[in-house]
């Protein structure tokens, strides 16, 4: 057997390895009892399992009027700014409903600052948004501003209250 | 070593530093002019030339915003090519133009410490066939930032006073008198944001109860009026967008929902004139609105209103749109529908240049998908171009805007496109720039 010839019947070899081990994995996965199965919903929230429920994805509830990098994948957290930054104390609110509950909840959407824009998930959705000269419900407006007034990075998307008015 | 680089090494090493910089650059052309005659090759350059645009303003040249540069980048739309560029701070970039004289204004902010530190805000003024900055004015450190390619600064009618919009959250207008090149005053406009030209020495800010609010100035910048209208649209249930166009003495705005809210200021105070709708109930039944970061254009000549459209849900107002439907504003009536394709891509952050080649457009017109356009906007001449653009690419598509035939792609060097600035149609003749 040439030098050639053996490196390519190894290289098939691999290669039925690899679909045994992936068929394997299939056919494990297909009887699997948890197939299916969601994790259970935390604090009141969907289950992360699902794209309304995952605050790693633009389909997160939260996020129905965010405008931005997601502060959660720029290493700070739904709720919390990334490390260094600063969170701006105003911002514009959204009206989201939590899929879990069915209630709508105030979110309020406030730009974390002093770093340059994070770069990673960028999410862009509109639910009840409304123009600049309606500044509180417009995520057109960059919120660095006054004590925290430096440049863009990521967004948080805080719960603030339940809607309960015909105004939200 | 070639002779041609032999003889230009012999100047540099020896000739510069015992003759002189005149003698020794007198000598290098000599010699280069002797060298590249004798062997028939490429005559000797010298290193430090810098170009200038042959002149200020052309009417299918325009600016293209980047706010990932950020930048604005100056496109030839006939010859299809990049001319040049201004850096402009962070934020979304912006610029007026002057009717009268070779200048661009420029609101930039900056921070002493890149991303934090000390703010800085300055109305630059850029030469306009050079692109050098040659004076600014400081401004109060607040000037909006946001993403809106319209609204942000004006300049007034005779191109005397450029007004930029700021918020605190508190909203007001610094004013500069480009002329004199200083800052003569701030003016609040509470509730009130955004700023529209509607005259030499007036400004319409658009209020949040769905009025608006006209500042009047004097010749020093004062104000020496204010006028508060009722509210000519409803901002809860249907308000209109930001990025109004102006015909004339009007502007006109449109409605999350498709509607027009022409409003005239040639008199006193603002007259509202009769709503309409760019869409009929065949239009709404089949989904269609209008749409996008910058989703209309006009041609104040012809009377024709572009807008950019797509079908979908509530809340769509700045999805990306699929035609361009052209109105005759006269008539209240749409007259064209214009199918848009791809402009181009950009790759891992990077923009392709692709040619004219026919596989190139097959690529983007049948391989790659559509994503939508998100901005349109049309030159003022008498041979307009539409021009459309998308956040995805910083390439352009350029159509004929009377018949609507795609004509070229043009490549502006941009990774993104977030919008545009077209010239405005020269009222008087720009005073002539002397050639260096």
């Amino acid at each position: 057997m040439t030098f050639e010839r053996s490196w390519g019947a190894l290289a098939i070899g691999a290669a039925g390895l690899v679909v045994l081990v992936a068929g394997g994995a299939i056919l494990f996965r297909g009887f699997s009892p948890d197939e299916g199965a969601l994790r259970p919903a935390a604090n009141g929230e969907p289950s992360p399992d699902t794209p309304e429920g995952d605050p790693t994805g633009a389909e997160y509830w939260r996020y129905c009027s965010i405008d931005g990098y997601l502060a959660s994948q720029c290493g700070g957290t739904v709720s919390s700014c990334p490390p260094g930054t600063l969170m701006s104390p105003i911002s514009w609110i959204g009206t989201c409903r939590n899929p879990q509950d069915g209630k709508d909840y105030i979110v309020s959407y406030n730009d974390c600052c002093g770093k340059g824009p994070c770069g990673g998930v960028f999410v862009h959705r509109n639910e009840g948004d409304k123009p600049v000269y309606y500044a509180q419900k417009s995520n057109d407006v960059g919120w660095c501003m006054g004590p925290a007034d430096a440049v863009y990075n990521s967004t948080v998307s805080v719960v603030i209250g339940v809607a309960d008015g015909p105004d939200h | 070593m070639t002779k041609v680089v032999w003889l230009n090494h012999i100047v540099r090493m020896n000739n510069i530093r015992r003759c002189g910089r005149g003698r020794a650059l007198l000598l290098a052309l000599v010699l280069s002019a002797a060298a590249s005659a004798a062997t028939g090759g490429v005559p000797i350059e010298t290193p430090g030339r810098v170009a200038v645009l042959e002149r200020a303003f052309a009417p299918h040249w325009v600016w293209v915003a980047d706010a990932s540069g950020p930048r604005l980048a100056l496109v030839d739309l006939d010859e299809g090519k990049l001319l040049g560029q201004i850096s402009t701070g962070w934020g979304m970039p912006d610029l007026a133009i002057a009717r009268t004289r070779p200048e661009l204004y420029v609101p930039e902010t900056y921070f002493s410490r890149g991303t934090r530190g000390t703010r800085t805000d300055v109305a630059t003024v850029y030469d306009a066939r050079s692109l050098v900055p040659v004076s600014e004015v400081l401004l109060p450190p607040k000037r909006a930032i946001n993403p809106l390619p319209t609204g942000n600064a004006a300049l007034s009618d005779d191109d005397r006073f450029l007004a930029i919009f700021n918020m605190t959250p508190a909203t007001s207008l610094s004013i500069v008198d480009v002329e004199s090149r200083s800052l003569v005053g701030e003016v609040s406009t509470p509730g009130c944001s955004l700023v529209y030209p509607v005259g030499a020495r007036r400004f319409a800010t658009l209020c949040a109860d769905g009025g608006l609010l006209v500042i009047e100035i004097d010749d020093a910048g004062g104000v020496v009026g204010r006028i508060r209208s009722e509210p000519f649209f409803d901002p809860i249930t249907d308000p209109v967008t930001e990025k109004a166009v102006r015909w004339r003495d009007r502007w006109i705005f449109v409605s999350f929902e498709g509607y027009a809210h022409p409003v005239d200021f040639s008199g006193p105070e603002p007259r509202f004139e009769p709503a309409w709708s760019l869409l009929d109930d065949g239009d709404r039944e089949q989904g269609w609105r209008i749409g996008g970061a910058q989703h209309l254009a006009l041609h104040a000549a012809s009377g024709r209103l572009f807008s950019l459209v797509h079908q979908g849900g509530p809340d769509t107002h700045k999805d990306a749109g699929r035609e361009v439907w052209v109105y005759d504003l006269s008539a209240r009536k749409r007259v064209q529908r214009i199918a848009l394709r791809n402009p181009g891509i950009t790759w891992m952050g990077y923009p392709v240049a692709l040619g004219s080649a026919w596989w190139d457009a097959f690529l983007l017109d049948h391989v790659l998908p559509t994503i939508g356009i998100d901005q349109i906007a049309v030159t003022q001449d008498d041979e307009p171009l539409l021009l459309t653009g998308a956040v995805y690419t910083g390439a352009l598509c350029v159509y004929d805007a009377k018949t609507g035939e795609l004509l070229r792609r043009v490549f502006t060097g941009n990774t993104s496109t977030q919008g545009f600035v077209v010239q405005p149609r020269r009222t008087r003749t720009a005073r002539p720039v002397a050639r260096p």
